[in-house]
């Protein structure tokens, strides 16, 4: 219990100045936002902002770097990589569970005061979401984009630079390749028919799918890089 | 304590950094963990803290295996050259860290020892100085009170006042809290009055382990002319040998024979001699 403690107390000081630099950028732009819709009400005809998606994009990038962060150092206080792995795990469900409550608050706080209009995926299921809904597809939504992180990073981590960017370029064949042969068409389907309910449960499901796979190709690395 | 190591081998893409090594070491003890540069020490203690994976072999501490058993690396502190801590946090963040990971941590002596080494809590592991890290490592190691205490290089940018603090709080802790410390270092010639076994690793193979009472008996520097000293040393295992002025000087591993000849010297060799001649030898047989 007291090394589950201790790696929640270490990842939160290594990331907590990251972490309060870009709550406050966006705490920022969703004040000057306001100001902005409030005091040029008359010239401004609708004002769009988006909260989540830099949360994903910024929750994504900071997994992307945690094991060339933390790895090495939990190993020497000797941490096994499972509990490693286990602790991280909790630390990812901390994350997207505070990042989705203050992402759903401040919408609803800026919903309430203002006549801005915040961009939400949860806008392409549900056009009137409750905070609960929101809050959940917010925290399967960052889950997935943190587990995406570190999925990224163990590539770079145990293939190197060049074995990294090949998997990218994988990655980025999928779409190519989903647009020649119109794979797309049975897949849109497919999302438009299913429920926000299913569509989230399978992400969830996909997003600890991914977990498992990092878990096991970080069960034997060593604390030196590719 | 007792650390086991059966035909440890460690190859990384182009090197062979250990070749089948087999030793134990059992303590409490302070053991000397000495080598030239890439003889394979930092990759051996790399491996008994579970920092990464033999390639064949196996270490265990106590009978159980060390890679990826919490319970048996929770024993262990090993305090290495660098990045032994998180650079964005400070001081006392680390010790605080420290106390959730080593459950028998000593927090009131690493307030002691911050004084000591006249380190202030508030300030961040990056603004640290090479010294000031080496002293966090020490402390870190000292106050872990871990059965198994590795210091790799501790002192690097220490002066000579803070070197000797840190030998007599090693001789301290030793006195009040005995437990196996293995300390590997080049500075050898101001520690190794502490040691009380020496291990010396060359060319990734153990090339001895000795206690300090049988390292005199066993390492010997003969000297004199060179045909009664080749006779002398004859059958004997030769570290090194090198002729001045008409004068043979040979270092053998005399394990346990007696040396008797006539017009030679027998002389003893300091442990910081026995790796200069280790590395000449290398050197030698890098140009031939």
């Amino acid at each position: 219990m007291n090394t589950v403690k201790g790696s929640l107390y270490v990842l939160f000081q290594s990331y907590k100045k990251q972490i309060i630099t870009f709550w406050c950028i966006l705490f920022s732009i969703a004040l000057l936002s306001f100001f902005l819709d409030t005091f040029f009400d008359l010239y401004i005809y609708n004002f769009y902002i988006m909260i989540s998606i830099p949360v994903y994009i910024f929750s994504s990038i900071m997994a992307a770097k945690l094991l060339n962060k933390t790895l090495s150092y939990f190993l020497r206080l000797g941490l096994s990589r499972l509990q490693f792995m286990f602790n991280v795990g909790l630390f990812f469900i901390c994350w997207s569970l505070v990042c989705a409550f203050i992402i759903g608050c401040t919408q609803k706080i800026l919903t309430n005061v203002s006549n801005i209009f915040i961009i939400h995926p949860i806008l392409l299921f549900n056009n009137s979401p409750s905070f609960l809904q929101t809050m959940a597809l917010d925290t399967v939504l960052l889950l997935f984009f943190l587990t995406s992180g570190l999925l990224l990073n163990i590539v770079f981590y145990r293939l190197g630079t060049l074995g990294g960017y090949s998997f990218i370029g994988l990655l980025v064949l999928i779409p190519i390749v989903t647009i020649i042969f119109r794979w797309y068409t049975p897949l849109f389907d497919l999302l438009s028919n299913i429920s926000s309910f299913a569509l989230l449960s399978g992400l969830l499901v996909f997003s600890m799918l991914l977990y498992s796979i990092i878990t096991m190709a970080i069960r034997n690395t060593s604390v030196n890089p590719a | 304590m007792k650390i086991e190591v059966k035909n440890v081998s460690k190859s990384y893409r182009h090197k062979e950094a250990l070749k089948n090594i087999s030793f134990t070491i059992e303590g409490p003890k302070i053991i000397g963990f000495l080598g030239h540069n890439g003889a394979g020490k930092t990759t051996f203690l790399n491996l008994l803290s579970g920092l990464i994976s033999t390639t064949k072999g196996n270490i265990s501490v106590n009978g159980e295996n060390v890679f990826n058993v919490p319970l048996t690396l929770r024993d262990i502190c090993f305090v290495a050259e660098n990045g032994n801590f998180q650079e964005e946090m400070t001081i006392a963040q680390t010790l605080k860290a420290n106390s959730f990971f080593y459950p028998k941590w000593d927090g009131e002596l690493a307030m002691e020892l911050l004084e000591v080494f006249a380190l202030n809590p508030k300030d961040k592991v990056r603004s640290l100085s090479k010294g000031m890290m080496s002293a966090l490592g020490i402390i870190t190691g000292f106050a872990s009170n871990a059965g198994i205490t590795i210091f790799d290089e501790p002192y690097i940018g220490l002066d000579v006042a803070a070197r000797n603090t840190f030998y007599d709080l090693l001789i301290e802790q030793q006195t009040d809290n005995p437990r196996l410390f293995i300390l590997s270092t080049h500075l050898i010639d101001e520690a190794s009055k502490l040691f009380e076994e020496i291990l010396i690793l060359h060319e990734g193979q153990l090339l001895l382990q000795k206690t300090v009472e049988e390292w005199h008996e066993h390492i010997v520097a003969v000297k004199g002319n060179p045909s009664d000293v080749e006779q002398a040393i004859s059958g004997l295992k030769i570290i090194y040998k090198h002729t001045f002025m008409q004068e043979l000087t040979a270092i053998v591993f005399t394990d346990g024979q007696s040396i008797e000849g006539q017009n030679i010297m027998l002389e003893p060799v300091s442990l910081q001699d026995m790796l200069v001649y280790l590395s000449k030898q290398q050197k030698a047989r890098a140009i031939k």
